[in-house]
C-alpha cells in the first residue's frame, strides 16, 4: 500500500462507506473483532491499572514477550494451533517469566528493572529460536508471524472469543468482588498487611490475571504492544479521579473504546496491523488526559502555579523586611 | 568432534560475515550496557532499540534514501527525543516513570510500524526482519556500518570513561565537579540509538536489549571493578554471538535468537556460581559453615518479589 | 575582617507547590563549623542541595568566595546523605577517594605522584588506609561515611558542605568525623553540617543556623541555640527536658 493509496483511501466517502460495512456487521468475524477488540481494551485496562499504580507497568512487557517460547511448545506438542493448547501454553511460559523476574531479583547484586531487561528478552529470544525452527518444519505462513507480534483481532476465532468471554468475565467478577483489599493493599500496603489482608497473595494473584490476561489479549493487539494496553488505560485513568472505584471505571473505558477505535482504524486501512492502531487511539487519549484532565492534568497545574506564584510573592515582599 | 567447530567455516563466506557482524554488533552493546545497567536503565535501553524502528522509518521517509548514515542520524535524533519524553512525562507530567517508558516506547514503535507498512512499498524494510535482524544474509552496507560503530563507541567510552563512571555513580558529585551532566546522558542515549540501528541487520531491533542488558549484569556478578565489568561484559557478548552463530548453524535456528539464550545460560552460570556472589557459592560456604541459614537462601529466592519500588500512589 | 566565603541572598526553592526553602540569606566566614538544625522536612538538604548545584533555586543569588554564578559552586566540597549511593557499584574504597582529584584532573589528565599522595594522606586521616582495595558495599555504615568523607578531604577545597554525616553511624566514627572537621575548621576551612541530633549541638558546633523553610536565627552557638529560637523552629514539637536550654533531648515526640 503506498501514499497515493493511503490518500485516496481518505477520501471521506470511502471511509464511510468501510465504516458503514464495519458496524453493520456485515461479516461475522467483524462482530467478533469489535467484540474482542472491546473486551481486550477493557481487560487489559482493568488489570493494567493495578500495575501501573503498584510500579509493576514493565511486568506488563515481560509477560507479553515471554508468552512466545509457550505457544511454540504448545504448538509443537499439539500439533495443530487450536486455541486451548496454545493459550495454556503461553499461560505457562508467562507464569514462568514472572517467577523468574522473582528470583533474579532476589539473587546477587541484582536491580529489578534489570531482572525484567533479562527475562523479557531472553524468554524471547527463545521463542525466536523455536518459531525459527518451527517455520522450518511447519507449514505456518509468514502473516502468521506478523499477527503473533502486532495482532491480528479480524482473525480471532470463536473459541479464541469465547475464552476471552469467560476470562474478562471471571477476572472482571474477581476485580469487583476484591475491590477493597486490591485497592487497599495498592495504596497502602503496610497498612493493608496490618489489618490482615494477605498482600502477597494479591501480588501473585495480580501476577497470575496479568498473565491470564495477556495470553488472551495477544491475538488482539500481539505481543510486542500488549503492553500498553495494560499500560495506557491506567495511566490515563489516573488524571481523572482520585479514587479507585472512578480510576479503574475511566481506564475500562478508555480501553475498551481504545479497542474497537482501533479495530475499526485497522479494518479500514489495510496495511495497518490493529496491535498498533489500538495503542495509537489510546496515546491520544493519554495526551489528552495529560493535557486537560483535573487531577495533576497540565492545564490545571499551570492554573494553579499562576495562582500560587501570585501568592507567594505577595509573601515574600512582606516577609523580606523582617525575618532575623 | 572437532570438525563440529571447524566445519561451519568452510560453508560459506556467510558464516565468517555473520559471525564478524555479531561480534562488532555485541562489543558496544555490552560497552554502552554496562553503563545503562548500573543507572538503572535497563528498560529505557529496551526502549530505546525498540524506538530505533521509527527512526529508521522517519529517516526514509525524509529523506527518500536508504543510505545507512541517515538512517543512522534518523535513529540518534529520534532515540533522543524518545527518552526527552520519557523524562518529560517522568519529571513534569506526573507520570511513574515505568509508565513514561512503556507509554513512550509503545507510541514510538506503534507509528514506526504503521508508517512502516503504509508509507514505505516493501523490499528494502522488512518488517521481520527489522525485528529479528538476518545475520547470515548480512549486507555489505551494515558491515561498514558496524565497522564504524563498534571502534567508535569503543573510542568515546575510553575517552569519556571518567565522565561515564563519575555520572553513573554520583550525579551529584559529577555536577559539583563540573561534568556536563546533560551531555553525558544524552551522549549515552544516543550512543545507544545508534548502536541499535547499526545492530539491525545483525540482531534485530527487539533482542538487542538482550545484548545490552544480559552482558552488563552477568559481569557484574563476576566483577568488583568496573573497568573488569566492560571487559567482561564485552566477552561475555562476543563469546554468545561467536557461540550462537553455531548453534544456528548446527540446529538451523534464528541466529539471533541463540545467541540472545547462549547469553541467557551464561547468566544463569553465573547466577549460580560466580565465586563470590554465586547462589550455589553462597549456599555451600553456609553448609561449610555448618549454620541452618543454608535453607533460607532458597526460601529468600522464591519468597514474594514483592513491589517494583515502595509505596505506589497516585499522583 | 575576614571576607565571607559563602554568601546567599533571597534563596528561595519550591517544587511546583508549597516553597521548601524561603527567603534564605545568610553569610559563612572561614573558620566557622556550622551546625544546621531544624525539623524534618524544614529544606535542610535542599538548601545544601541547590548551594552545591544539583537543584535549581527559584530565586536567590549565591556568591562563593565573592563569585557568583554556576561556576563557582565548584568551590564548594559536598558530602551527600549516605542512603543515595549505589553499594553495589563496582568500585573500591581507593577508587572513591580518587574520584576527589577528577575536579583538577579533568578528563583525561593522569593521576601524578602528588595526587596519589593526597588520596593516601585522605584514607589516612579517617582511618580507612586498610580498606583501600575492598567494593563500598562490604563496608559498614561507619565505614562508608568515613569514605565519602575521605573524598571531601581528597577534593581539597575550603568549603565543606555535610548532609546528615552522622545518621546511622556508630560513636567512634562520629567522634572520628567531628575531629577531622575541627581540624578542617582550625586550617581556615568554613565547614556546615546538616545536623539531626539537637543534644550534641552545644558540643560540635561554634555556630549554629536555625531554619525551618526561613532562616530563624544564625549565630554563635552559645547566643542562639536558645530556648526561645528553638521552640520558633521548631514550633511547639519540641520538648525541653532541661532547664539548660542546650541540653534539649526530644523532639516532635520522638525520645532518643
Amino acid at each position: 500500500m503506498s501514499v497515493a493509496n493511503v490518500i485516496n483511501a481518505l477520501e471521506i466517502a470511502e471511509i464511510s462507506a468501510r465504516s458503514l460495512e464495519f458496524f453493520s456487521f456485515k461479516y461475522a468475524f467483524v462482530a467478533r473483532a469489535l467484540t474482542a477488540s472491546i473486551l481486550v481494551g477493557g481487560l487489559c485496562g482493568a488489570v493494567g491499572t493495578f500495575l501501573v499504580l503498584r510500579r509493576l507497568s514493565l511486568m506488563g512487557d515481560a509477560a507479553g514477550h515471554s508468552t512466545l517460547p509457550g505457544i511454540c511448545v504448545a504448538f509443537l506438542l499439539a500439533g495443530s494451533v487450536s486455541t486451548l493448547p496454545i493459550m495454556a501454553g503461553a499461560l505457562v511460559s508467562a507464569l514462568l517469566a514472572a517467577i523468574a523476574v522473582g528470583v533474579i531479583t532476589r539473587g546477587p547484586r541484582s536491580r529489578s528493572d534489570a531482572a525484567i531487561g533479562i527475562v523479557l528478552s531472553v524468554f524471547f529470544g527463545a521463542g525466536i529460536v523455536l518459531l525459527s525452527y518451527i517455520q522450518r518444519v511447519a507449514t505456518t505462513s509468514y502473516a502468521g508471524l506478523d499477527a503473533m507480534l502486532l495482532g491480528n483481532v479480524a482473525g480471532i476465532s470463536p473459541e479464541q472469543l469465547i475464552v476471552l468471554g469467560v476470562v474478562t468475565v471471571l477476572l472482571g467478577g474477581a476485580t469487583l468482588l476484591y475491590l477493597r483489599p486490591l485497592s487497599i493493599s495498592t495504596f497502602d500496603p503496610g497498612f493493608a498487611a496490618s489489618v490482615g489482608i494477605p498482600v502477597r497473595a494479591i501480588h501473585y494473584g495480580l501476577l497470575g490475571a496479568l498473565s491470564l490476561s495477556v495470553v488472551v489479549s495477544v491475538q488482539a493487539v500481539g505481543v510486542v504492544l500488549v503492553s500498553a494496553m495494560l499500560i495506557i488505560p491506567g495511566a490515563s485513568a489516573v488524571y481523572w479521579f482520585k479514587r479507585m472505584p472512578g480510576v479503574l471505571a475511566a481506564a475500562v473505558g478508555i480501553g475498551a473504546l481504545s479497542g474497537a477505535l482501533g479495530a475499526w482504524t485497522s479494518y479500514l486501512f489495510e496495511g495497518v496491523s490493529t496491535g498498533p492502531a489500538m495503542v495509537l487511539v489510546a496515546t491520544t487519549f493519554f495526551l489528552s488526559s495529560l493535557a486537560f484532565g483535573p487531577r495533576g492534568g497540565l492545564l490545571w497545574r499551570a492554573v494553579r502555579r499562576r495562582r500560587r506564584q501570585r501568592a507567594m510573592l505577595a509573601n515574600v515582599s512582606v516577609s523580606a523586611t523582617g525575618v532575623r | 568432534m572437532w570438525e563440529l567447530f571447524v566445519e561451519p567455516w568452510t560453508m560459506g563466506a556467510w558464516m565468517w560475515r555473520g559471525t564478524l557482524a555479531a561480534t562488532l554488533a555485541a562489543v558496544p552493546c555490552a560497552l554502552l550496557g554496562v553503563f545503562l545497567y548500573l543507572r538503572r536503565m535497563s528498560l529505557i535501553a529496551d526502549a530505546l532499540t525498540h524506538v530505533a524502528l521509527p527512526g529508521i522509518v522517519a529517516a526514509f521517509l525524509l529523506s527518500g534514501s536508504v543510505d545507512p548514515f541517515t538512517m543512522l542520524l534518523g535513529a540518534a535524533v529520534v532515540g533522543v527525543l524518545a527518552s526527552m519524553a520519557i523524562e518529560g512525562l517522568a519529571d513534569k507530567g506526573g507520570v511513574r516513570s515505568d509508565a513514561a517508558i512503556g507509554i513512550v516506547f509503545t507510541a514510538f514503535f506503534s507509528i514506526g510500524v504503521i508508517a512502516l507498512s503504509v508509507g514505505v512499498e516493501n523490499a528494502h524494510i522488512d518488517t521481520a526482519c527489522v525485528l529479528f535482524g538476518d545475520v547470515l544474509g548480512i549486507s555489505n552496507d551494515s558491515l561498514i556500518l558496524l565497522g564504524i560503530t563498534a571502534p567508535a563507541v569503543m573510542l568515546l567510552v575510553g575517552l569519556f570513561y571518567r565522565w561515564l563512571s563519575l555520572v553513573s555513580f554520583d550525579k551529584g558529585l559529577a555536577a559539583n565537579l563540573g561534568v556536563p551532566v546533560a551531555l553525558v546522558h544524552y551522549g549515552l542515549m544516543g550512543a545507544v540509538s545508534v548502536t541499535s540501528v547499526a545492530s539491525f541487520e545483525a540482531i534485530g531491533a527487539i533482542l538487542a536489549i538482550a545484548m545490552i542488558v544480559v552482558p552488563a549484569a552477568t559481569a557484574h556478578i563476576l566483577c568488583d571493578r568496573l573497568p573488569w565489568m566492560l571487559i567482561v561484559a564485552c566477552a561475555h557478548g562476543v563469546f554468545s554471538a561467536i557461540l550462537g552463530m553455531y548453534f544456528a548453524v548446527w540446529l538451523d535456528v534464528s541466529a539471533a535468537g541463540a545467541m540472545v539464550c547462549v547469553g541467557g545460560v551464561l547468566y544463569a552460570l553465573a547466577f549460580l556460581g560466580a565465586p563470590k556472589h554465586g547462589v550455589l557459592v553462597r549456599w555451600a560456604r553456609r553448609r561449610a559453615r555448618g549454620s541452618s541459614t543454608a535453607t533460607s537462601t532458597t526460601a529468600s529466592l522464591t519468597a514474594t518479589a514483592g513491589r517494583g519500588e515502595p509505596h505506589p500512589e497516585v499522583s | 575582617m575576614s571576607e565571607a566565603v559563602l554568601k546567599v541572598s533571597g534563596l528561595t526553592i519550591a517544587y511546583d507547590r508549597e516553597p521548601v526553602v524561603l527567603d534564605f540569606s545568610f553569610e559563612v566566614m572561614p573558620g566557622q563549623l556550622v551546625g544546621i538544625v531544624g525539623p524534618n522536612g524544614a529544606g535542610k538538604s535542599t538548601m545544601i542541595k541547590s548551594l552545591v548545584g544539583s537543584i535549581e533555586a527559584d530565586v536567590g543569588q549565591v556568591w562563593v568566595k565573592g563569585i557568583e554564578g554556576r561556576k563557582s559552586r565548584r568551590l564548594l566540597t559536598y558530602v551527600p546523605q549516605r542512603g543515595s549511593v549505589d553499594w553495589d557499584f563496582p568500585v573500591t574504597v581507593y577508587d572513591v577517594v580518587k574520584q576527589g582529584r577528577y575536579g583538577k584532573l579533568g578528563l583525561l589528565g593522569r593521576m601524578s605522584k602528588k595526587d596519589r599522595a593526597i588520596v593516601d594522606d585522605a584514607l589516612e586521616k579517617v582511618a580507612m588506609q586498610d580498606f583501600a582495595g575492598r567494593q563500598i558495599g562490604e563496608l559498614s555504615g561507619g565505614q562508608q561515611q568515613r569514605v565519602f568523607l575521605a573524598r571531601a578531604l581528597a577534593q581539597q577545597g575550603d568549603i565543606y558542605l555535610l548532609d546528615e554525616p552522622f545518621t546511622g553511624v556508630d560513636a567512634k566514627t562520629e567522634a572520628a568525623i567531628v575531629d577531622v572537621l575541627r581540624e578542617l575548621r582550625d586550617q581556615g576551612a568554613a565547614v556546615m553540617v546538616v545536623h539531626h541530633d539537637l543534644s550534641t549541638v552545644g558540643e560540635y558546633f561554634d555556630t549554629v543556623m536555625l531554619m525551618n523553610k526561613r532562616l530563624i536565627a544564625m549565630g554563635p552557638t552559645a547566643e542562639v541555640f536558645s530556648k526561645e529560637n528553638l521552640q520558633k523552629t521548631y514550633g511547639g514539637k519540641l520538648a525541653i527536658f532541661d532547664a539548660d536550654a542546650m541540653t534539649v533531648v526530644s523532639q516532635g515526640g520522638q525520645a532518643r
